[in-house]
């Protein structure tokens, strides 16, 4: 599913942000990513979900080496990845409605079956009744849920989500960490970045470990 | 987006519009914008029309006719004016042969001697409009040649030398239009893309989500194109409906300003009012085919 070998990223002329990173994801796995802050997770999410090149080393997604993915089929790839971004990152002038529907209408799937799909999850998180609820209008955790169900929506191969329960009340992170756990079970590759020991403690899901742009597998008891 | 089925579909709406492209500033100035350059365009587009169209009728009119003018001398014999007449109307190519009266010359020559009407001690030449057969030509210099024999001093004017510096003066006129619309079009090409861009910075974040979320260039790109062509076709149509006022009350208020003589006045046809129609359905589809282009090669630098 993923693959990276010795791969760093730096910025610019600027420092190695990631070295040396080797990793293999296997398709249907679930891990956290943990580490302090400045740690590189951002970074290190952001060549899972293709929005730049490794400076050195080889990326592998789908199979498809990133550094040779003509960029006319990185839309396709793409799809198959959903992603929570730990600001949300959702469109200030759209709806939990529309902003959730973006990735179906994005794919061209027909409006009927958008706005079908659309209501069902947004009921799911718990969000029925914020519909044509703008952002600016829902509190953090209920921006985060709408982020959510925006990555969701699609059923990607693919899931990464950077802090997904960090606005939420512990109700609501379980509630969350279900549907990952759903999605999880249905086939789809996770990947959870959190400061939340609490998340990690209650599931049996490995755990790696980025610090200072290397990354390790924490040993965990019973670990999956 | 090729052809009429890319412009079709950005006329579709498309639900829950990812870019807001209307809240730019710049935006909303680009109305004004393609207003004015459609009507700039519009005006040198109508004036190319009616030259090369008015060019043609001066051509077929003038070609088509002679004017004779039988010198004051001649006129002292009475006989003379019969003669010359006789002998048009002999002529196989001509269909009519009319002397002017006192009253149509003074009418020419009031532009230099005033309305007050001729003296009647005043000689002026006698003029003689000769209508040819459709189609038909003269000699001019074979004929004035036997004219000269019944009346001398006789001079012939089949209007080819000022005929032709007409129509030079009308070709310099529709190639000066022409240059107006390129140079009209160009100016606009440069607005929108100048306006894309600024939207695509103001868009930036947007954009990437969009790219995040498997958004095709093409996408975005419809997005914009369906933007520049509403805003096109906004301005497109308030510049052509000034520009057809403008020209409608030229022609109302121009009056007697726009006849030249013995020409007839100019006119727009029915068919280049038609043919003007295009333009600000041509304004709406070079915006959006501008953005399109200007986004679609502004991505194509990212990742």
């Amino acid at each position: 599913m993923v693959r990276f070998e010795n791969v760093g990223l730096r910025y610019g002329l600027g420092p190695e942000i990631l070295r040396d990173i080797y990793l293999e994801l296997a398709p249907g796995s679930f891990h956290f990513l943990t580490g302090p802050s400045g740690a590189g997770k951002s970074s290190f999410l952001s060549l899972l979900y293709l929005s730049r090149r490794p400076t050195r080393g080889i990326v592998t997604i789908f199979g498809r080496d990133l550094a040779t993915i003509p960029r006319a089929e990185l839309p396709a790839l793409r799809r198959q990845i959903g992603v929570v971004f730990q600001d949300f990152r959702l469109l200030a002038h759209l709806s939990a409605l529309d902003n959730v529907a973006l990735p179906l209408r994005v794919a061209g799937v027909p409006e009927e079956k958008v706005q079908e799909h659309v209501v069902e999850l947004l009921t799911w998180v718990g969000l029925g009744d914020q519909l044509h609820a703008k952002p600016a209008t829902l509190s953090g955790g209920q921006q985060q849920r709408v982020a959510i169900a925006r990555a969701v929506i699609t059923r990607p191969r693919l899931l990464l989500a950077d802090e997904p329960t960090g606005n939420v009340d512990d109700r609501i992170a379980v509630r969350l960490m279900h549907l990952f756990e759903e999605l999880h079970r249905l086939g789809t590759t996770v990947m959870i970045a959190t400061h939340n020991p609490a998340l990690i403690a209650r599931s049996r899901h490995p755990e790696l470990r980025l610090e200072a742009g290397s990354l390790t597998r924490v040993a965990r008891l019973g670990a999956a | 987006m090729t052809g009429f089925g890319g412009l079709f579909a950005l006329l579709s709406p498309r639900t829950g519009s990812a870019l807001q492209l209307r809240r730019s500033e710049s935006r909303l100035r680009l109305d004004w914008i393609v207003a004015a350059m459609t009507f700039l365009a519009t005006l040198a587009l109508l004036g190319a029309l009616t030259v090369g169209k008015q060019a043609g009728q001066w051509r077929d009119g003038l070609r088509g006719s002679l004017t004779i003018e039988l010198p004051v001398t001649a006129t002292a014999d009475p006989q003379s004016l019969d003669k010359v007449l006789a002998l048009l109307r002999a002529e196989p190519a001509v269909a009519r042969a009319e002397p002017l009266s006192r009253a149509r010359v003074a009418e020419l020559l009031a532009p230099w001697l005033g309305t007050a009407g001729l003296s009647e001690t005043l000689p002026v030449p006698q003029l003689i409009d000769v209508a040819l057969i459709p189609g038909a030509r003269i000699d001019a210099a074979s004929l004035s040649q036997r004219l000269a024999a019944v009346a001398p001093g006789i001079t012939v004017d089949d209007h080819g030398r000022w005929l032709n510096e007409l129509l030079r003066l009308a070709t310099l006129a529709t190639l000066v239009a022409v240059a107006i619309v390129v140079i009209v079009t160009l100016a606009a090409v440069i607005a929108v893309t100048l306006s894309t861009r600024a939207g695509l910075a103001l868009q930036q974040q947007a954009i990437g989500l969009l790219h995040l979320i498997g958004a095709e260039d093409r996408y975005i790109a419809h997005e914009f194109a369906r933007d520049a062509l509403t805003v096109g076709l906004r301005g497109g149509l308030v510049g052509f409906a000034t520009a057809v006022l403008t020209i409608i009350g030229l022609f109302v208020l121009g009056g007697s300003a726009l006849e030249f003589g013995l020409l007839p006045r100019p006119a727009p046809g029915p068919l280049a009012f038609i043919l003007l129609t295009v333009v600000p359905l041509a304004a709406a589809a070079l915006c959006a085919l501008t953005a399109w282009v200007t986004v679609v090669l502004d991505l194509r630098q990212r990742i």
